[in-house]
């Protein structure tokens, strides 16, 4: 079926590239699904702050705003965030590596359906009489039992949670499988680039934890729908957190970790300069995702269940190994000539506002300061500096980075700096005001606030900081869109890149390589180059 | 006088100690990241490429061991505030539930008990061995009325999970079905506290709404309340408010 | 140390002890509940039985290389259809058994095609296989 000519592959018909098991294309599908998600999920977020605006109920019912806030975090966590990291590490890990295919291509593409299917579970909630599932993202039972919240929204929702699960499981499972057994033969693990090892350490923990909330929900699935009562008694609601919390502490390290690769990628290639600190990092990633397996218990301080000791003490040893990331970062940009190109400025957005994130997770992570701010808009605003700084600028920073990769095109630079400078205002608009309103005792998941609390302005000001999002992201849109279809062609490589990627073309042939450079450090590339200023 | 549990002062001595690491270290981050950006910036046209140092070991491991000591820090004085926060007990199921544990650190001060009872989306204040109880009606939300100093809680659920918390305590625990969970709040001052109580977990369609307010009453003062309250409707001798926190 | 972590194995092996290390910390030093005490034993547990799994294939397959000629799947039909039984049997659970039949059916028909493509693939290993012998003969 292919040809051997190479630069022009033949445009793919859908029927053939939704049945492809190609890693590329499995890859590309499932990012693609995941940024329509993203979008859905962003727009809810929209309605949600266009109704918390000012006090009072405006827009939505606090009904249908339970509903938006559910289908928002799950949407952005299931079927977004999950997702796309899986497909960052599907697309690329196999490329780094020098491997010419993955190993059981046929989980990975049965993961894209698997993610498809939860996606219409989730949403077709919203066309039905009570709605979609409305019990929160992370459906605490007994809130989330048939009694807490009848109707087939809720059961889809449980069932589209079930199914995104297995989809994670199944796409780790392939590219933890392809970087232990497929690596080019000189190709160890200790000259993998920092993007595979952030995406080895993410896939070990999604088989890990992912497991746990395949249970968990499977079990409250049959709470809900048999006669069995699982979670009851008084130790059920508290089985349920450990086991959700298990999968849900480990996941945000999950849709970290890979972009956090990407953008010490796009630093190392934008400061042309190969990775600062390469064996701290990759110890220091070994060490964050071991520990971030075991801080669970921090959701749970307020429980009185558990021993909230250890679980501080885990989460704020995590500062240590979180440091280690910005020094490398940094020393990467130490004596550099740094080209700042939208990857670098969103790699550089990530570190600022990543940081916000994480020096409010120490705050929380101490249970007498969690006592209070635990389930008001202070952890809100910190875990959007994490998932939004932290996941979504990395994110960024990796498409404008790998797109003339994936489609041999440019995206446009004037469009992303665009993009970026309304981005970074939006962020810091949008979260930095519920730190002060969750200090001063705004809960979570409320609909409406009294109008003599004096939070209406503070919340107006988040409220314009995420139509300014909104803004940005269509920007993005239309840079997207324009640069698929006219964006300047790229070659093979037009950044000067350091990982073996760069060296095939673009977008890379279906075996990926025709032939491999040697490999004799983490950054391939770079090692011939040096060889040439030797020489 | 003197509280054997003052969450507030707790919290914000502790925040204190947080806040000014946290804004020393992101003031030093975001210079450095601005300075890096700024010094090693590409010239127009320079197409060379820069030095490769790649490492500095010592260096790093300097830094690692200076984040390791700003970590055991934080640690050592969250676990020491912890120690004093007497609410720290374990919780134990309502079944077995009389009394709730007799805490060392407790002063004799902490007579009374209230047992808080959370349900879709109302709470209930029951006075263990007191005869009063405080009921949110249909339109109004309940008050918590408490003397000056510690009082004794042991929460609990009917239906879902709630959560108990006082902004202004900085302090919140959740409710289960079928489970207590105890602990001690120690008021400071006398004064009324309009909807100042809220309800933190996420208990369905009108969470929003689930307040209460807090009445901090001197001794004498909750005395001849208790006495005056004994035998009468829930909702009088109360600020009678209503949801909106108009009074009626 | 720098040998082990060369290898698949050793790092994911390296991985379980800092988790085996993470629990028994919990479990020695602090007054962890049955549940976390429970969770730690299943990710150091599983983790290290991972690790096991991928050195016990390293061992038996050795070194990946160059030499040995792979086939590359570029399509699955009935991966999707698979994934549309799944999907179908889960809807069962809500709307009755008779989606049950169905998605069995597909499922099914399914499993006839990765038969089908697995045969496929093994008779496409032979055919480069030979012609491998034929191009270089011993």
């Amino acid at each position: 079926m292919s040809t051997a000519v190479r630069p022009a592959p033949p445009r793919t018909r859908l029927v053939a590239l939704l049945t492809s098991t190609d890693h590329k294309h499995v890859g590309l599908l499932t990012g693609a699904t995941a940024l329509i998600f993203f979008a859905l999920g962003g727009l809810l977020a929209v309605l949600m702050r266009t109704e918390l605006a000012q006090s009072g109920l405006q827009v939505v019912s606090d009904e249908a705003y339970n509903q938006l806030f559910t289908i928002h975090g799950s949407t952005m966590f299931y079927l977004f965030a999950s997702p796309i990291a899986m497909a960052f590490a599907l697309y690329l890990v196999p490329l780094q590596i020098g491997a010419s295919q993955i190993i059981w291509p046929r989980l990975a593409l049965l993961g894209f359906w698997l993610l498809l299917g939860a996606g219409v579970f989730m949403y077709s909630g919203f066309l039905l009489q009570g709605g979609a599932g409305k019990a929160g993202w992370f459906a605490f039972d007994p809130l989330s039992d048939d009694v807490g919240t009848p109707g087939t929204g809720q059961d889809l929702w449980t069932l589209a949670v079930i199914l995104a699960a297995l989809s994670g499981i199944l796409q780790a499972a392939c590219v933890l499988a392809t970087i232990v057994r497929r690596r080019a033969p000189t190709m160890t693990m200790l000259r993998m680039p920092v993007f595979s090892w952030s995406a080895l350490v993410s896939v070990l923990m999604v088989v890990t934890s992912y497991p746990a909330l395949v249970l968990a929900m499977t079990l409250l699935y049959v709470d809900r729908t048999t006669s069995a009562a699982v979670y009851d008694g008084a130790m059920g609601p508290i089985v349920y957190q450990h086991l959700f919390w298990f999968f849900g502490h480990p996941v945000v390290y999950v849709v970290f970790f890979p972009f956090l690769g990407a953008v010490a990628e796009a630093i190392a290639t934008n400061s042309r300069k190969r990775f600062f600190g390469y064996p701290f990092m990759v110890a220091s990633l070994l060490i964050f995702a071991a520990l971030s397996m075991a801080v669970w218990g921090h959701h749970m301080f307020t429980t009185s269940a558990i021993e909230n000791r250890y679980f501080a003490l885990t989460t704020t040893a995590i500062l240590v190994v979180a440091g280690i990331e910005y020094f490398d970062c940094m020393g990467t940009m130490w004596r550099a000539k740094i080209r700042m190109r939208s990857s670098m400025l969103f790699a550089l957005g990530f570190l600022a506002l990543f940081l916000i994130g994480g020096l409010t997770g120490i705050f929380v992570a101490s249970p007498p300061l969690d006592y209070h701010v635990h389930d008001t808009y202070f952890v809100v605003g910190h875990f959007h500096y994490t998932l939004f700084g932290g996941t979504v600028f990395g994110m960024f920073a990796g498409i404008y980075h790998w797109f003339p990769k994936v489609t041999g095109r440019l995206l446009d630079e004037r469009l992303g700096k665009l993009h970026f400078w309304l981005m970074v205002p939006g962020t810091l608009l949008t979260f930095i005001p519920m730190f002060v309103l969750g200090h001063d005792g705004m809960t979570r998941r409320i609909s409406n606030y009294a109008a003599d609390r004096g939070w209406d302005g503070l919340n107006t000001l988040s409220t314009i900081g995420s139509y300014v999002i909104a803004a940005s992201l269509l920007v993005f849109l239309v840079n997207l869109l324009r640069s698929l279809r006219s964006g300047t062609v790229a070659g093979d490589d037009p950044w000067d890149g350091h990982s073996l990627e760069w060296a095939t073309s673009s977008p890379p042939p279906q075996h990926n390589f025709d032939e491999l450079p040697p490999v004799r450090s983490y950054a391939p590339l770079m090692d011939l180059r040096e060889e040439r200023w030797r020489s | 006088m003197s509280l054997a549990v003052d969450t507030a002062r707790q919290y914000e001595d502790l925040f204190d100690l947080y806040w000014p690491i946290a804004v020393g270290v992101m003031a030093v981050i975001w210079l450095g990241l601005l300075v890096l950006a700024v010094r090693y910036r590409r010239r127009e046209g320079d197409e060379t490429w820069p030095e490769q140092t790649h490492e500095r070991p010592r260096a790093e491991a300097a830094y690692v061991a200076l984040l390791a000591i700003i970590a055991a820090v934080l640690v050592f004085f969250t676990f020491t505030t912890m120690g004093s926060l007497t609410a720290d007990l374990p919780a134990e199921s309502a079944s077995g539930a009389g009394q709730p544990d007799a805490d060392p650190s407790e002063t004799p001060a902490a007579a009374i008990t209230v047992d808080v009872v959370a349900a879709r989306w109302n709470w209930r204040f029951r006075y263990r061995g007191l005869g009063i109880e405080q009921v949110g009606g249909g339109r109004s939300i309940p008050t918590l009325v408490v003397p000056v100093g510690d009082v004794r809680f042991s929460a609990t659920s009917l239906d879902v999970i709630h959560s108990f918390f006082i902004p202004y305590l900085r302090f919140k625990r959740d409710a289960f079905p079928e489970r207590r969970t105890n602990f001690t709040l120690g008021f400071r001052k006398p004064g009324f506290h309009e909807a100042e109580g809220r309800c933190a977990e996420f208990c369905g369609l009108r969470h929003a709404y689930m307040n209460f307010h807090v009445w901090v009453l001197e001794r004498d003062a909750f005395r001849r309340w208790v006495r005056a309250r004994q035998g009468r409707a829930p909702q009088e001798l109360t600020p009678a408010l209503d949801r909106d926190g108009r009074r009626r | 140390m720098k040998r082990v972590v060369s290898r698949g194995s050793g790092v994911v092996l390296i991985w379980a002890l800092n988790l085996t290390i993470l629990w028994a910390v919990a479990w020695a030093i602090f007054d962890p509940d049955a549940m976390t005490v429970a969770l730690g034993a299943w990710m150091a547990g599983s983790v290290l039985v991972w690790a096991a799994s991928a050195w016990w294939r390293e061992r038996r397959a050795g070194r990946p290389s160059d030499e040995q000629p792979l086939t590359i799947v570029d399509a699955s039909h009935a991966t999707a259809l698979l994934a549309i039984a799944i999907i179908a049997a889960l809807l069962a659970t809500q709307f009755g058994p008779w989606l049950a039949y169905i998605s069995a059916g597909i499922a099914l028909v399914a499993a006839g095609g990765l038969v089908r493509e697995r045969r496929a693939a093994r008779a496409s290993l032979e055919q480069v296989r030979a012609a491998g012998r034929e191009e270089r003969p011993t």
